[in-house]
């Protein structure tokens, strides 16, 4: 019955989006760990234990069980592609976050709880970056204190 | 601005590109990509997709793409609060940053301003990114790149596949022409899409799932 892997739904009623579907594994009745890193889902990160229920054939998060301590931060680049962009994602994964990359602009990163340095330079790097390199950031799900 | 580096990378348990994983597409993961983690060997591999029930003589090369990074995790910290201040200047292991510093960024807690300090992604740029995305593929909806790839791929083959059952049934030398909901039931019997978009009915801005290399 564990881990077997399945993707869960989450219903995103107020934005652009109407949903998002991320791949988990199941870790008990009703309940998923999440394996990917949400691109719009807030307060979601990976490694988190949501609480799932069925919906038409599919399984519908309806809470969040266990925090994983992951935070996640999402960075719009112009072009996530470019030399500039990637040094730029290399910095980061050097200290410890992981990526996945939603577009040739999006890009969602888990930061973890122990991060290899504080967060508040993760944040004024981001905030130094080339406004031609990178257009935006945000954050996704806190970090918690473990 | 070029990406500066984070301080002190010498030795050391400390040291995190010794903890390194991507070495395995050379430090580059966006191009360089493993998604099921079945492929070996370094940068973009060329994977064998056997086109199973449907037509099982059929094998088409696909690069396939996404990715994940890890890294080193070592000393504690807080992130800051979604669409809130970030409690930058609260965390106890801020004392860190006069060891590790980004060249080009205050070191300073706080320094930049707090929160995202006018670098918020705003709801213009998220909509121009989602038609972006949808405008990568025949299905209209958002798909992360790998899927993106996927699809690519997969329509391709089909095509061909289509083609050739064509040719097979017909034995003539039309070229058929399908329309995009036969190609679609096509695939699935095909059993090529475990990652497309199966969302709820009218939802068209569904996202799909992703594939992540070193899941199980």
């Amino acid at each position: 019955m564990t881990n077997s892997r399945t993707k869960v739904h989450f219903t995103l009623p107020n934005g652009p989006i109407a949903g998002e579907t991320l791949w988990a594994e199941r870790v008990g009745d009703g309940l998923y760990r999440l394996l990917n890193i949400p691109f719009h889902v807030m307060g979601y990160a990976e490694g988190d234990i949501v609480r799932c229920m069925k919906h038409e054939n599919a399984e519908e998060v309806v809470s969040l069980e266990k925090d994983s301590g992951n935070g996640v931060i999402r960075i719009m680049f112009t072009d996530s592609e470019t030399q500039a962009a990637q040094d730029i994602l290399a910095e980061l994964t050097s200290v410890g976050c992981q990526y996945e990359r939603a577009s040739s602009q999006l890009v969602a990163m888990t930061v973890p709880p122990h991060l290899a340095i504080p967060f508040s330079q993760v944040a004024n790097y981001l905030n130094s970056t080339n406004d031609d390199i990178v257009t935006g950031w945000e954050v996704g799900k806190r970090l918690t204190r473990p | 601005m070029a990406a500066g580096a984070w301080g002190q990378r010498s030795g050391g348990p400390g040291n995190p590109q010794q903890l390194n994983r991507y070495s395995y597409v050379l430090n580059n993961p966006v191009r360089g990509t493993d998604p099921s983690g079945h492929c070996i060997g370094p940068v973009l591999v060329w994977c064998a997709i056997v086109v199973g029930e449907f037509v099982a003589d059929v094998i088409i090369p696909a690069v396939v793409g996404s990715f994940v990074i890890a890294g080193a995790a070592q000393v504690g910290q807080q992130l800051g609060q979604s669409h809130a201040a970030l409690p930058v200047g609260e965390d106890p292991s801020d004392s860190l940053e006069e060891a590790r510093s980004i060249r080009g960024a205050p070191p300073g807690a706080g320094d930049s301003g707090g929160e995202t300090a006018g670098k918020r992604i705003t709801a213009k740029q998220r909509q121009d990114d989602l038609d972006a995305n949808r405008a990568t593929n025949s299905r209209g909806n958002y798909h992360c790149e790998y899927c993106v790839m996927r699809i690519r791929t997969h329509d391709t083959s089909m095509m061909i596949i289509l083609f050739r059952k064509a040719m097979t049934v017909t034995q003539t030398l039309k070229i058929a022409v399908f329309s995009v909901k036969d190609v679609i039931v096509l695939h699935k019997r095909a059993g090529l899409h475990s990652q497309e978009v199966i969302g709820p009915p009218n939802t068209q801005n569904e996202i799909c799932g992703r594939d992540k290399r070193g899941t199980p």
